[in-house]
């Protein structure tokens, strides 16, 4: 192997520091969650080892509102997403008028896909109106049948995209062209990073079903046993861990890959991702 | 994001102008005027919108966790702005590196302000000496910026009538820049720093909400201004 085919270790400087930007609009809502969901388990870390530090450092109060405070960064994903399904039902439009049978499968891709992301938008729509009302800015509004809609409409989105899927193992290489050390480091770094999102997601997608069992049950009225309610809350919490170390793996990796991409293209053609 | 037409005219996109800080500044400078109008709640729908409530529980505390991430991204550059890349020989390349060191300690001290008022850290006896030092290295920093502005300016100078069309938005950034930490270093000694050493003349509790509304549109209208010009001098 080259001296190229080192891999760069993965928590660089410069990914640190792009981490913990602020001036893009994205950027802060991860560094936002993910060290409030760090403070909120050394929190649970000092209740459960009987730790007594709340009169210095407060983790618990800070992990709670860091995490509620990302919420607001949900408002650039609502734009963003409203101009994405935009363009996606401009396409189906345009496909939709088209006779032909081939035209109708691929208005009816885009139909699916315009839908499911009109589902992530209003998502985090609702989920931006909760931040607000958890501030007791906003008043008024019962906030229950839109958080169950919001995360139906959620898990929606994360089942077809995990349907849907990315390509695990991109390679299609030509065999006269062996790969460099490089390039194979790259593949396995893209891999790496398709099954974090992979993980992520089905985190979510677990987190959000418990939501909707749990709304489900105040709206029938069935009363759920405090055993089970603690235990769900602890659960919903553990994969809200998960699901936040996934997710800076994951942009760890996309600093590398993109690394990579601008310093050379690989000599084989990447499919998927 | 920017659009390119055909007459090569580029027009910038409101995306490219305001960040998510400005944007927070701009909401939170709506709020205010609105405590100036002595309307602070609106309804639709059934619903009441406390323009307060949203300044003091959602974007004030959003901006003091975000200077805390941006105090963590600039320990990080620490070493690279302040010891890799400095050029000895010139003394803008210092003056940066102290400016640097500067914000570094202003963001920190201002994070710790901000989680000891928030009650998340229990060090209330040293709040006045971080507070000090929030806003006298923060005007520190400002300062530096200025003349570093004041250094790129004389450069410019020195470079003449070359691609006179990008060095006219360049100039007009600096400028801008100047006006901006200007503003900043006068709101930060009379309204803050003021207090601090007694003189009540100018304490912000003393200042009406007007003329603090005023200053805060001023601030955003100037640091507008200067996006608009930085993206020009880079797209001309």
């Amino acid at each position: 192997m080259s001296a190229s085919a080192i891999a760069p270790p993965l928590f660089s400087s410069s990914a640190l520091q792009d981490f913990f930007n602020t001036e893009d609009s994205s950027s802060p809502q991860r560094a936002l969650i993910t060290i409030g969901t760090l403070s909120s388990l050394v929190h649970k870390c000092q209740s459960l080892f009987q730790m007594r530090w709340e009169d210095t450092f407060d983790f618990g109060k800070m992990g709670d509102a860091m995490s509620d405070l990302a919420g607001y960064f949900f408002l650039a994903d609502v734009v963003d997403g409203s101009y994405k399904t935009y363009l996606a039902t401009k396409e189906v439009i345009a496909h939709f008028n088209r006779t032909m049978v081939k035209e109708e499968a691929r208005a009816r891709v885009s139909f699916l896909a315009a839908l499911t992301r009109a589902g992530k938008t209003f998502s985090d729509a609702v989920t931006f109106l909760k931040t607000i009302a958890k501030t007791s800015a906003l008043t008024g509004l019962n906030m229950r049948p839109w958080k169950l809609a919001g995360n139906c409409s959620c898990a929606i989105y994360l089942m077809h995209s995990l349907y849907k899927g990315e390509e695990s193992t991109p390679c299609a290489t030509d065999e006269r062209t062996p790969l460099d050390g490089a390039t194979v480091i790259y593949l396995f770094q893209k891999d790496q990073k398709t099954h974090l999102d992979n993980l992520d997601k089905m985190l979510a997608l677990s987190i959000v079903c418990i939501s909707i069992f749990g709304s489900v049950c105040a709206f029938s009225g069935v009363s759920i046993p405090t055993s089970i309610a603690v235990c769900s809350r602890n659960v919903s919490f553990a994969l809200s861990v998960g699901s936040a170390v996934c997710s800076v793996g994951s942009y760890f990796y996309g600093k590398q890959i993109e690394n990579f991409e601008d310093q050379k293209s690989p000599n084989v053609s990447i499919s998927g991702g | 994001m920017s659009t390119t037409v055909n007459n090569n005219v580029t027009y910038l996109g409101l995306g490219d102008v305001i960040d998510g800080r400005l944007f927070i500044d701009l909401v939170d400078t709506a709020c205010k005027w609105a405590t100036v109008a002595k309307k602070t709640h609106f309804t639709f729908y059934g619903c009441t919108l406390d323009t307060a409530a949203l300044s003091n529980n959602l974007l004030k505390p959003l901006k003091g966790y975000l200077s805390i991430l941006r105090s963590f991204q600039r320990v990080l550059s620490f070493k690279e702005v302040c010891w890799n890349s400095v050029d000895k020989a010139k003394l803008s390349s210092l003056i940066k590196a102290v400016q640097h060191s500067f914000a570094t300690v202003s963001g920190f001290s201002g994070g710790a302000c901000y989680l000891i008022a928030s009650k998340v850290v229990h060090l209330s006896p040293h709040f006045r000496i971080l507070n000090l030092t929030k806003h006298i290295t923060s005007t520190a920093n400002n300062v530096l910026k200025i003349a570093l502005d004041a250094s790129n300016m004389w450069e410019l100078y020195q470079q003449g009538s070359e691609n006179s069309q990008s060095n006219k938005w360049r100039w007009c950034d600096h400028i801008l820049s100047i006006w901006n930490q200007t503003l900043s270093i006068v709101s930060t000694i009379f309204i803050r720093l003021a207090p601090e050493f007694g003189f009540a003349l100018f304490a912000a509790t003393q200042l009406s909400p007007f003329t603090l509304a005023a200053i805060s549109t001023c601030e955003n209208i100037g640091k507008i201004a200067q996006a608009v010009a930085c993206k020009w001098s880079g797209l001309a």
